[in-house]
């Protein structure tokens, strides 16, 4: 049985009352004085505990407050007939960000808890029980499983604080795919989620297949859509001002009044009143980026119910710049003549909104320190041909990250580079064509998107070429000519990025550099070729994976998180420290040296997980139609509100039965004096 | 409730001293009546004298008068035998009446009190004593005892002196002490009458009676309980007071009533018992009873000597 207004129990204490009545107005009769009280008292002790008067009486009001008191809580038939056999059930609990939110004292995620705590013990014995977070990425904590198992999973859940992201959908899917390998014969899927619009969880999902019953519940009761949250900071390279620097802050302000710039000792380096704007830009004293340790948190003063994205935590450091280093095949010291004059000028005019680069001109024997001295793209210009061990470099160069970009001229040989180079090209080479006519075409839907200066590019001319033919299946072609042959490709090798522009970097085969646009549209692109930063730059969200570069003489990394715990890593042949478990939301040290008594705080390695800005958004989206009648509770009270009890008559009818015994007895009392 | 307060609620219309003069004045003439008609013996002298009545013989001691040598026995036997004979001589009789607060119980009818009815059977005994030409003594006795001034054996003076047994002014019952000052204070020999309730919790109360014993007195202890005392009455569930100290207790009659029949019947086994090892005449009294009938068996018993 369930009560529609369980609180109205606690009415229950009013059951005192009878009792503090009946004994009152025993109290209240007149004393009778008597001589021999002595010997009364010799005899109380064996009778102390008979001495309620009119027992039945009192019985009988204390069972009518008892019933007024259950008419007022309303009992409910049972909610849902307990299953008699066993099943297999697959719990999929949305642990996004924005489960975290709190209603009332109460997070979201633990109502979820709570919620599938008591879908478990419901299943019959034996039953079998999944579990899945939907987090990114979607993870099974256990699978058909036994049910106290789960439950245990379930109780250390509790501390565990949601932020991993939108994966909701993947892991109901794996869900599906667990309980359908079930032997058993009913089996049900139970998605648990506050279903936010950020969830991705089209309705054309929720079909369910033969012999499964889904269903999916909202685990929130109020639609929050005004929550304050800082998407995303940007400190400006460039100065804005004499010793001060501009930190360009995009937000969504919901009811907060005041935005904070607080170091990590709690100095607040600027701050900035609120009123409705999205982007607001703070400046700081240069000397903040000179703090020992570059941690910072802007924070947003304000109450709402989800207060960890209130909370932005970053880096006040100058990103480093993106080393560009250029091999030219034809250098020349006039620089009109110059294979990589213009491109070069090109990257030092661009925008340093963005970072800055740092360009080196490299001879063909410092390329074998391209890992070592963490250079991010390799420009070969033109050239002509590397030995084999330079070629090795150059491929783990870009199999680690690196981005490489093979541009053609006069001393390229197709054959011998497209044998030379087969691992790394993207596109055979044949031999070069003179076409005065052909005009380069942006390709639509390219992976790298571009902006304003698409039109500038369009229609270049192109005087000679290499013709590219056959692509790889991975690559991309970022500019084509008119007939369709590929002029600008690129594809990904490892965990880098290999482009090749089938025409001369210069102005020699093609008039790209006299394009007002191939000055941005130059810089966006060894942007883009260069990847990942070598060292983290942006804030990350929980559960992504993160990358930290092993600097020369590294053996050891220890990574220190925002509440000050450790953890040390000992590194043998990676490259690279990969990191995917955190989700603790803040600034995290890093400190590296050659053995764990060695380390030293590295501050290009320190990196922040802040609150994902998707999921920060509450507003509510729709909840995929159940295949079964859901016992939500929900559901259930709407259904109850619209039905009236079928005890209510029984009540009733006792509540007078009890009325009128009460009305017989109290006279009879009255004339005892007892009541 | 203290004692004080309980005490101002009792009913302040009590027995007037000429209703208590003329309930005691017909019962002595009924007594008397009887006592005509030779219905009671006469009691003995307890000390030897000079009367005719020979009582025993005993070795003469230097400093015997010679007038009381048995001559004949001397001739007989060449022996000096002292002639011992009665002491016929006036009566002491001491009546102790307790008028402690329990004594007053039922408070709220006085005419039915123990103290009253007490007070009658003394008042008449003082009557016959004084018409019979004994000594007579009275005593009050509550928290201390009260000696009353000779002449109060007269029932309408009794009365006037009982009537200080007011509810409003009586104390606790402390029988040890009173005994103790009453063996100090009587003669040797004599008769002591206490009427009484016995109701001290103290359960070394009566222990004094073995000193006023060893005083040669003859002790009479009229034990006086009402009904009620000895059932409990049917009030249901009531806060029971207690008379004396003003203590509280909730008392169930009907759940009570057997378990406080079994501490009363122990009681007055315990009282019985005291009197007996005390060699003290022990006579339970219910003030339920004919004041006539008591007074009539007690006189009765009084005429037994005490083996």
């Amino acid at each position: 049985m369930s009560f529609r207004h369980p609180e109205a129990l606690l009415a229950l204490l009013l059951l005192a009352l009878p009792l503090w009545w009946h004994r009152r107005r025993r109290v209240a009769l007149p004393p009778y004085s008597f001589s021999a009280l002595f010997l009364l008292r010799r005899s109380e002790s064996e009778t102390r505990l008979r001495r309620w008067q009119d027992p039945l009486l009192l019985a009988l009001r204390l069972a009518l407050v008892a019933l007024l008191v259950l008419l007022m809580a309303d009992p409910q038939p049972p909610r849902a007939t307990l299953p008699t056999t066993r099943l297999s059930l697959a719990l999929v609990l949305d642990d996004s960000f924005s489960m975290r939110r709190l209603e009332g004292r109460e997070s979201v995620w633990q109502r979820t808890l709570d919620r599938a705590q008591g879908e478990v013990a419901k299943l019959p014995p034996a039953s079998e029980c999944s579990l899945l977070l939907g987090g990114s990425p979607p993870r099974a904590l256990a699978v058909r499983r036994p049910c106290a198992w789960v439950r245990k999973r379930l109780r250390a859940l509790a501390t565990h604080a949601p932020s991993r992201g939108d994966g909701l959908l993947a892991a109901y899917r794996q869900a599906q795919h667990i309980v359908d390998a079930s032997s058993l014969h009913e089996r049900r899927v139970l998605v648990l989620s506050d279903w936010a619009a950020h969830v991705d969880f089209p309705t054309s999902a929720a079909q369910p297949r033969q012999g499964m019953a889904l269903r999916f519940e909202r685990t929130c009761e109020r639609a929050k859509q005004e929550n304050a949250f800082i998407e995303s900071a940007l400190l400006e390279a460039r100065s804005a001002g004499a010793g001060m620097r501009s930190l360009r802050v995009r937000l969504n302000p919901g009811r907060a009044e005041r935005l904070v710039l607080r170091g990590s000792s709690g100095f607040s380096w600027a701050a900035a009143s609120l009123s409705g704007q999205r982007e607001i830009v703070l400046r700081l004293p240069e000397e903040a980026l000179r703090a020992p340790h570059p941690a910072a948190w802007l924070e947003l003063e304000g109450n709402d119910d989800l207060a960890d994205d209130d909370r932005f935590p970053l880096l006040l450091r100058e990103e480093p710049a993106l080393q560009v280093w250029v091999l030219n095949g034809a250098p020349s010291a006039n620089p009109n003549e110059d294979e990589v004059h213009r491109f070069m000028r090109a990257l030092l005019l661009a925008p340093r909104e963005r970072g800055r680069f740092q360009l080196r001109s490299v001879q063909a024997a410092e390329l074998e320190r391209l890992q070592a001295d963490h250079a991010d793209v390799l420009v070969l210009a033109n050239v002509r041909s590397l030995d084999a061990r330079l070629r090795e470099q150059v491929l783990s160069f870009v199999e680690g990250g690196g981005g490489l970009f093979f541009t053609l001229g006069e001393q390229v040989e197709a054959r011998r580079a497209s044998a030379e180079w087969q691992a790394l090209l993207p596109a055979r080479l044949q031999p070069s064509l003179g076409m005065p006519t052909a005009r380069p075409l942006w390709t639509e839907g390219a992976a790298l998107a571009l902006g304003s200066e698409a039109s500038s590019l369009d229609g270049t001319r192109i005087q000679r070429y290499f013709p590219l033919s056959p692509l790889d299946k991975t690559a991309q072609s970022l500019f084509r000519l008119e007939a369709g042959t590929a002029l600008w490709v690129w594809r990904k090798q490892g965990r880098g990025r290999v482009a090749l522009l089938a025409t001369t970097l210069d102005d020699a085969w093609n008039e790209l550099p006299f394009r007002p646009g191939d000055l941005p549209w130059m810089s966006r692109f060894v942007r883009a070729l260069a990847g990942d930063p070598r060292f983290p730059r942006r804030a990350e969200v929980p559960g992504t994976r993160l990358h930290l570069p092993r600097l020369a003489g590294v053996s050891v990394m220890e990574v220190i998180d925002p509440r000050g715990g450790s953890r040390v890593f000992t590194l043998e042949r990676q490259a690279a420290l990969n990191l995917d478990t955190q989700t603790e939301i803040g600034p995290y040290r890093v400190r590296v040296g050659p053995s764990a008594r060695e380390l030293h705080e590295e501050r290009r390695l320190a990196f922040t997980l802040a609150a994902p800005p998707r999921e920060s958004l509450l507003k509510p989206g729709r909840v995929p139609p159940s295949s079964t009648p859901p016992a939500g509770p929900g559901r259930i009270e709407q259904a109850a509100s619209d039905t009236p009890s079928p005890y209510l008559p029984f009540l009733l009818f006792g509540l007078l039965l009890l009325w009128l015994g009460e009305a017989w007895m109290r006279p009879k009392a009255e004339n005892r004096g007892s009541a | 409730m203290v004692a004080s307060e309980l005490r101002a609620l009792a009913p302040a219309e009590t027995l007037s001293p000429e209703d208590f003069a003329a309930q005691v004045e017909a019962l002595v003439l009924r007594l008397g009546e009887r006592l005509r008609r030779g219905g009671f013996g006469t009691h003995a002298s307890l000390r030897r004298g000079s009367t005719g009545n020979f009582v025993e013989h005993r070795p003469y001691h230097p400093g015997d008068e010679i007038r009381w040598l048995d001559w004949r026995v001397l001739a007989r036997s060449d022996r000096y035998r002292i002639r011992e004979r009665e002491h016929e001589s006036r009566l002491r009789c001491d009546l102790l009446l307790d008028r402690s607060m329990s004594m007053h119980y039922p408070l709220d009818r006085p005419r039915e009190a123990k103290l009253a009815y007490a007070a009658r059977l003394l008042a008449a005994l003082a009557a016959l004593a004084h018409a019979q030409g004994d000594s007579v003594s009275l005593y009050l006795a509550d928290d201390e005892v009260e000696v009353l001034p000779r002449g109060a054996f007269d029932a309408l003076h009794f009365a006037g002196h009982w009537m200080k047994g007011d509810p409003r002014r009586s104390g606790h019952t402390r029988l040890q002490t009173c005994l103790e000052s009453l063996a100090t204070l009587l003669p040797k020999g004599g008769l002591l009458v206490l009427a009484s309730d016995l109701l001290d919790p103290d359960p070394h109360a009566l222990l004094p009676l073995r000193l006023l014993r060893t005083r040669a007195l003859r002790v009479v202890v009229l034990h006086l309980l009402h009904p009620e005392e000895r059932e409990l009455p049917a009030l249901g569930l009531r806060p029971f007071i207690d008379l004396e100290e003003g203590g509280e207790l909730l008392v169930d009659t009907a759940a009570q009533a057997q378990s406080y029949a079994r501490a009363m019947k122990d009681f007055l086994e315990q009282c019985r018992r005291a009197c007996e090892g005390a060699a003290v005449d022990y006579f339970p009294v219910s003030t339920g009873e004919d004041a006539f009938d008591v007074l009539s068996r007690l006189l009765a018993e009084l005429g037994r000597a005490r083996t």
